[in-house]
Order: structure tokens, then sequence, then C-alpha cells
């Protein structure tokens, strides 16, 4: 009996289980070595796979994502920010860390979606030219390289001229 | 021997009347429908609405979705094009092979209820599950995004009914969504 309650318990937890999600999890790899968990890490990558309520990570944000210096360039826009106005008129502004990742707890701010953003940096300012209209990882659509399905990554400088003299 | 000569004839006969029903059906025949125009003068400017409000990349711009929207502002169809329409940017307009695939994906999500709204003039587009949706009479992840009357509505309201509304779709749809905020900034 107990046998049989194990096993109708264990089915009914595999069942549970989102493979689609897991496997969206799986596909981001592992962490960047020396790169510990928190603020810093994976750059680049949709937040909200993980960040997104359905696990595995504990802190759920409602936007998030990385900003970059220059257009299609690694170097990581530090202290930008990033103005999101959702539908209603409700803005909110985050600001990049050394990673150039912004975050946006669920209990601080949940847009109505569409939303729109804007990211600037001293006198550099990019707004985007589309409207967001469900995802808040703005890596869901905003992968590296550009391509048919990618206007490529965030960034607030077009060209490295466009920097002002020493960089960001 | 008259049992296998039966057999014979029936399989003989058989063939015969499958060929001749066979040869009655022309071998371009079509099963067809009432659909909408679909040049790019007249469905061109639907697409261009749609892929302004519908194809965002996180949205209907994704061939994984039931109805895709292709277009300079999200999904592209050629594997050298990127979504932005401008040339300076390294983008470039959307194609008359877009504006096809988007058709094609629009007029084949529900073509019998299509043809039925085509053939009534367009004058029950609510029996359409994506006119539903983007009215909020159906569940819609994207939320209300047009209300009937608005130029959003009229834009699509007209094509089904055949005669696009042309000043309804551009510029008017395309401006929205409208932030109030960002939008004022940048004018």
């Amino acid at each position: 009996m107990r046998a049989l309650v194990a096993v109708l318990t264990a089915s009914l937890l595999v069942a549970c289980v989102d493979a689609t999600h897991q496997e969206e999890v799986q596909a981001l790899g592992g962490e960047t070595p020396g790169v510990p968990r928190g603020p810093l890490h994976r750059p680049g990558q949709p937040c909200l796979i993980c960040h997104g309520g359905l696990g595995p990570a504990s802190h759920e944000f409602s936007v998030a994502g990385t900003v970059y210096a220059v257009r299609s360039q690694s170097a990581p826009a530090t202290g930008a920010q990033v103005q999101i106005e959702d539908i209603n008129g409700s803005v909110l502004t985050a600001t990049t860390n050394a990673a150039g990742n912004f975050y946006v707890p669920v209990d601080t701010w949940q847009p109505t979606y569409p939303t729109q953003m804007q990211v600037s940096l001293g006198s550099l300012s990019q707004q985007m030219a589309t409207h967001a209209g469900r995802n808040g990882s703005c890596a869901g659509c905003h992968t590296s390289p550009q391509g048919p399905t990618s206007p490529g990554a965030v960034y607030v400088a077009l060209s490295a001229s466009d920097l002002p003299e020493g960089g960001l | 021997m008259n049992r296998r000569w039966f057999f014979a004839g029936a399989v003989m006969a058989g063939s015969m009347v499958n060929a001749a029903s066979c040869s009655s059906v022309p071998s371009d025949a079509t099963i067809g429908i009432d659909a909408p125009p679909d040049s790019v003068t007249e469905f061109g400017p639907v697409g261009d609405y749609l892929d302004h409000r519908c194809g965002t990349l996180d949205c209907h711009g994704s061939s994984t979705r039931n109805l895709q929207i292709w277009g300079c502002e999200g999904m592209r169809l050629a594997s050298t094009d990127i979504p932005e329409c401008s040339r300076a940017l390294g983008g470039k307009a959307t194609t008359p092979e877009e504006y096809e695939a988007t058709y094609r994906s629009l007029v084949g999500l529900e073509p019998t209820v299509m043809s039925e709204v085509v053939s009534g003039h367009g004058q029950d587009p609510d029996l359409l599950t994506f006119v539903r949706k983007a009215r909020g009479l159906e569940a819609h992840k994207g939320g209300v995004l047009i209300t009937p009357g608005d130029p959003q509505d009229i834009c699509i309201t007209s094509w089904l009914a055949g005669q696009t509304n042309v000043s309804a779709c551009t510029p008017n749809a395309i401006s929205y969504p409208q932030f109030p905020v960002l939008d004022a900034s940048t004018e």
C-alpha cells in the first residue's frame, strides 16, 4: 500500500513539472566561473526564465535585462538609466550595475503591457523603436548577434565614436 | 473458375470507376473560400498596422504562434534581414513576401469563418477569433488592443469588408499604443 502511495505521489510530482520551463533553464547553461550568483551574474541572458516566478531563482522580477555601452560590443553600460513606461503611463526607472544588469522586483513594480523603454547614460539615449507586448526579459528578444528575429543586444551608443572622451 | 473471373471483373470495373472519377477532377482544382483582398495596396497598410501593433518579437512576431506576423518591426522572413525598418540603421521596409506570409497566416487561421465574414461584406467581424481577442471579447495575453470604431478597428474591419481604409491604417492606427510620458518626451 505504501509503495502504491509513493508511486502515485511520485507520478503526480512528475506531472507537475513544467518540462518546457526546465528545458529553457537547462539551455541557459552553468554560471560563468568566478562570477557568483547574484546581481552581476549571467549578463545578456533572459532573466525572467529563472526570475519570472517559475524558479529556480527565489527573487522574482517583473522586468530585467542587460544594457551594453556600444551596439554589437560586449562592454557593459554601467550606471545607465532604464526608463520603463507601461500603457497606463506608470513609469519606473532602474539603474544598471557593473555588469550592465538591471532588474525590477515584482513587489516594487509590475507593468501593464504593452510597455515602452528608453535607456540613457549621460548625454546618450536610445528609445526602443517598438513596444514590448508581454515579455519582461529584454534578452527574450534582444539576443546577440542581430538576426531575423533579434535586433541585437540593448545599447546606449550606436558606435564607439559616440562615447564621451575617456569612455563611459 | 467462374469465381476467379467474377473477382477479376469486379476489380477491373472498380478500377475503371476510380479512373473515371479521378479524371473528372482537374489537376489544378482547389477548394476556394471568400478571402479579403491580398494585394500589397490593399493588405499592405493592414499588414503594417498588424506588424506595429501585434507583431513585436515577444508576441505574434514569432514562428511559435498560431498567428504569425512578419515585417520590419518584428520577425523577418529572409535570413539576412533584421527587425529594423530604417535603412540608416541597416534595416529595410517590409517586403511583399512578408505581407503575403502574414496574410496567409491570418486568413488561414479560420478559413471558413473568414469566408463567411468576407461573403457578408465584413458585417460580423466578431465571428473571427483574432478580432474578438483584439477587442477584448475573448481572453488575450496581449490585452484589449482596439475599440470598435477607433482607427485600428476601422483598419481591420474595412479590409474585411473588401475596401481597406488606408488612412485609418496609416498613420492613424500606427500611432497606437500611446505612451503619455515617453512619447511626449520625444515629440
